[in-house]
């Protein structure tokens, strides 16, 4: 996966990074710090996948960010935090390929100051102010979780703050390490999917839906809470049907006991859009019907756009999803 | 010098004319030399080198010398000069960075980069045409490397370095539709390298190495020239023709997309020149590919449909991305007020809102 591991000289004696070194066998160098390398030079997005290169460093400062409106279910304070940049899946709509100027995935190794920092938050909440902590805004938070085996110090932060939530939203279907973990109520392991038709085209190098589904039907079982996010939901000629679809695979495979479902309709800023062309000429994405706003930023149209959200939504909501658990994501 | 610069570009304009030209660039001659004997090239003007043929196919050799600076400002001149140009290959010798690499390998480059010395390196890169698997990295340092802790800190970046390919890649980056591809040998492996005198003494064999390569890969014919448009179209509705073409590819596939295609012009009226056939044809094509957005839009004419009397008008946004209704009446008489008011009576704005979702 890795052509080489670059590590700062300052985490080289972490225990983490030594895990790590011994589960990839790939060759290590040792550099002072990540920024003289990583984004120094416009490193073509689609290197990822042939010179993708894993950079261990340390996180100075900037460890918790407040999150915009929208971004989580309403109410409550809501915070993210990114020990991870990049990320080993392809989705072609993904933002990342306009995030950074290098697709190689950086790990923040020291957790000890991250978990500091969220706690500092943490202990204001109350249970009339829950405390969001969503982790992963740069980066898939489970894809490496089986490296990197970092979440029980996390889950067991969290488990001392009844009030506080955290939430970890991923595609990936592996779950080696967190079968190993103690689940606690403060942990929500929130799953992005949409229909197979529209997944298998533009969510490349992901675990099929059927696979993130079964995945979660696990963790709810091992006593982890779930949610799920159908976003972004991407234009289909039979949208209505391939959700409803995607209803009764959920109802059947984690039923309707999950935290939340939220909905995004798929929209890019210019540049992003430019990227996708550029990383994706074949995609779908650039046959849909797109306008481009004043602002450069390409929506469908706003017709449009409510009629799928109404669909999306009408689909989990005939199949006995409460309305209370759902909210659209990010929609203006 | 300005006459001499005038008859040295009417000389080889004339000899590249109007056919598609393929250009071999390299920084020196000594890089060069096995190309230069085995095409035999006759004509020599300043640093291009044509064959004295007006319809050979054979390449045009053109020297950049070496450095960012100077290849900066000879591209842009030969770009500038010669616009039929429309492949442009770089050969030349490199330094290895990548410990994989051996001295006489070839690879082709896929990325370029630049390194200035005391300003770190430059972010802007550019992506070349390769269909090489194997994604290889190129960084352009402006001064020559010798030093192995220099060879070091560029090799977490690149492959191989030289001293040209980033600013070709520059200049180039104004001309998209003119391909550039880069074919580098390698001349020393990254933890031991070579004094340049050994390089220029070993040119020849470095040089041969790349001919090999290239007559086994480039040597089989121009590249493919662009298929004209079949239409005269403005530039939005060719963005238009060629997003609805690329979703009913996938619907229909190839085929089934050139019959229907070729059916529905059957079906306009012969006498209708290209510029008349393009919008029945994107209308035809949007129907085709968004059915559900051109049913929406007339949905949206019907709902609005009462607004329209003798005296009255009225547009929208045929995007359907914003419920502003334009109205525009006339009123001359207490008749056409009252009829006005009627019009009115009959047109349902909630019925509006709740189309755009909002009611
Ligand atoms: S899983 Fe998320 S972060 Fe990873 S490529 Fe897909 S959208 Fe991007």
């Amino acid at each position: 996966m890795f052509e080489k591991i670059l590590i700062e000289n300052q985490v080289k004696n972490y225990e983490i990074v030594k895990n790590i070194q011994q589960r990839l066998s790939v060759e290590s160098e040792w550099i002072d710090s990540y920024q003289d390398y990583f984004s120094k030079v416009r490193k073509p997005y689609l290197h990822k996948r042939k010179r993708l290169n894993l950079f261990l460093a340390k996180r100075e400062k900037g460890f918790i960010k407040t999150a915009p409106d929208a971004y989580g279910k309403e109410g409550g304070e809501h915070y993210y935090f990114s020990h991870s940049f990049n990320c080993i899946f392809e989705c072609e709509y993904c933002y990342l390929q306009d995030s950074f100027r290098s697709p190689d995935i950086v790990l923040f190794v020291n957790h000890h100051d991250y978990l500091d920092a969220i706690e500092e938050k943490l202990v204001c909440g109350s249970s009339d102010n829950a405390i969001w902590m969503h982790a992963g805004e740069y980066s898939d938070s489970l894809a490496l979780s089986g490296l990197t085996r970092e979440w029980q110090q996390y889950f067991d932060l969290f488990s001392k703050y009844p009030h506080s939530r955290l939430e970890l939203r991923t595609k990936s279907a592996s779950l080696q390490y967190l079968k190993k973990c103690k689940p606690n109520k403060q942990t929500v392991l929130s799953f992005s999917i949409s229909p197979h038709e529209i997944a298998s085209s533009v969510d490349r190098k992901t675990p099929p839906v059927a696979s993130r589904l079964k995945a979660m039907r696990t963790l709810k079982n091992l006593g982890f809470s779930v949610a799920i996010h159908l976003d972004p939901v991407v234009y289909h000629d039979r949208l209505a049907e391939l959700y409803r679809e995607l209803a009764s695979q959920v109802y059947e495979q984690v039923g309707v006991g999950v935290e939340y479902v939220s909905v995004g309709v798929v929209r890019f800023p210019s540049h992003l859009y430019r990227e996708v062309a550029r990383n994706y000429p074949d995609s779908i994405i650039h046959t849909q019907p797109f306008l481009k706003s004043k602002d450069g930023m390409r929506r469908y149209p706003k017709v449009l756009r409510n009629r799928m959200l109404k669909s999306v939504r009408d689909a989990f909501l005939n199949q006995g999803f409460p309305e209370s658990i759902m909210y659209d994501c990010m929609e203006d | 010098m300005v006459e001499r610069l005038k008859i040295f570009i009417h000389a080889v304009a004339e000899f590249i004319g109007g056919s598609v030209v393929r250009v071999l660039v390299f920084a020196y001659r000594g890089e060069a030399q096995a190309f230069m004997s085995g095409y035999k090239l006759s004509k020599e003007l300043n640093d291009l080198y044509i064959k004295d043929s007006h319809h050979s196919d054979d390449p045009a050799i053109f020297f950049s010398k070496e450095g960012v600076e100077s290849t900066l400002y000879k591209m842009t001149l030969l770009m500038q000069k010669f616009p039929n140009i429309n492949e442009i290959i770089n050969l030349g010798i490199v330094g290895g960075l990548n410990k994989s690499l051996k001295p006489l390998d070839i690879i082709e480059v896929q990325t370029s980069y630049c390194h200035i010395e005391g300003q770190s390196t430059r972010h802007q890169s550019f992506v070349l045409s390769s269909n090489k698997d194997y994604p290889y990295t190129c960084m352009t340092s402006h001064l020559r490397v010798f030093e192995t802790e220099q060879k070091e800190y560029l090799s977490k970046f690149a492959d191989v370095v030289d001293r040209e390919l980033w600013a070709i890649g520059y200049v180039m980056a104004k001309y998209p539709k003119v391909s550039l591809k880069s074919v580098k040998c390698i001349a020393d492996a990254s933890e031991d390298p070579l004094e340049c005198k050994e390089i220029i003494v070993n040119a020849k064999r470095y040089s041969e190495a790349l001919k090999e390569y290239y007559l086994k890969n480039f040597d089989k014919g121009s590249p493919s020239k662009n298929q004209g448009e079949m239409f005269v179209i403005t530039q939005s509705q060719s963005v238009l023709y060629r997003k609805y073409k690329a979703k009913l590819l996938i619907d229909w596939g190839e085929n089934q997309m050139s019959v229907r295609e070729q059916g529905f012009l059957n079906s306009l009226p012969s006498k209708m020149h290209s510029k008349q056939r393009i919008k029945p044809l994107l209308e035809w094509m949007e129907k085709k590919a968004y059915p559900e957005l051109v049913e929406l839009k007339e949905k949206a004419k019907a709902i609005l449909k009462p607004l329209k009397s003798d005296q009255s008008s009225f547009s929208f946004d045929e995007r359907l991305d914003h419920q502003t209704i334009d109205f525009k009446c006339q009123i001359r008489s207490k008749d056409d007020f009252n009829q006005l008011k009627e019009t009115f009576n009959h047109f349902d704005y909630d019925k509006w809102l709740q189309f755009f979702g909002k009611a």
